[in-house]
């Protein structure tokens, strides 16, 4: 397909949630990719750039990555950091750390497999993520600074 | 010519998109997507042994209100149209 027929074509967050589930549910797939939107994963995850592969729900672990709906019509792509009584806190990457959302296991619409980085497909279960994982949650309390200097870094990470 | 097996039409949120049958992945980051009149002959021309220009300008004009020398430029735009993206066969 010649490069200039591609089109992006931004679907309305509920729709596609909606979609999702109908692809897990009744069209029975086992994954599904998509293209991420928003800052809240950076810097791992970029706006537009980036894709996910997420698999149908299960009973999430502390460290994975739920896409769940944290309240009406609102969706967040997130990391569990913590679970107490069958309520569960996620936090983006991106955001500072007083910014968390909280869902239960029925909110759940995916969780994240793997990643598609840079064209590059990166598995939640290789060392790759899991190193940064380690590194950033370990980073957290420095989170705002270090956040502060990539922003300035890369300032079109924002546009 | 004949449309190629191994795809099915799905409707994603208002849009006809065609994807690769039997996928246990569904990819939305990369789909055909097809207007509402492309999505009409894609299904028409599909349930067909094959066909060729004519039918697919008769299947217009049986179904919408077109001049036949509009419905055929439509129709040959679509064939090559669908012939780069790998979705036909002679």
């Amino acid at each position: 397909m010649s490069e200039e027929k591609i089109i992006t074509r931004k679907i309305e967050n509920h729709l596609f949630m909606t979609e999702i589930r109908k692809a897990f549910g009744e069209d029975g797939m086992k994954s599904v990719t998509f293209v991420v939107r928003g800052f809240s994963m950076q810097p791992f995850l970029w706006n537009g750039r980036d894709k996910v592969v997420l698999v149908p729900p299960r009973k999430p672990q502390k460290g994975d990555v739920v896409l769940a709906e944290v309240a009406k019509r609102r969706y967040a792509l997130h990391r569990v950091i913590d679970e107490k009584d069958g309520i569960y806190t996620m936090q983006g990457d991106g955001n500072p750390t007083w910014m968390t959302e909280q869902f239960k296991e029925e909110n759940i619409v995916g969780i994240a497999d793997a990643f598609i980085r840079k064209g590059k497909y990166v598995s939640l279960k290789s060392r790759k993520w899991r190193w940064y994982s380690t590194l950033w949650m370990t980073l957290r309390p420095l989170r705002r600074i270090i956040l502060g200097i990539y922003r300035r870094t890369y300032k079109n990470a924002l546009k | 010519m004949k449309t190629k097996r191994g795809f099915e039409m799905l409707n994603v949120c208002g849009e006809h998109i065609i994807v690769p049958a039997g996928n246990e992945n569904r990819d939305y980051s990369k789909v055909i997507s097809l207007n509402p009149t492309a999505a009409f002959l894609w299904e028409k021309m599909t349930s067909e042994e094959s066909f060729t220009i004519d039918d697919m300008v008769n299947a217009l004009l049986e179904e919408y209100d077109v001049e036949e020398n509009i419905a055929r430029e439509d129709c040959l735009m679509i064939v090559e149209r669908w012939k780069e993206m790998d979705l036909i066969e002679e």
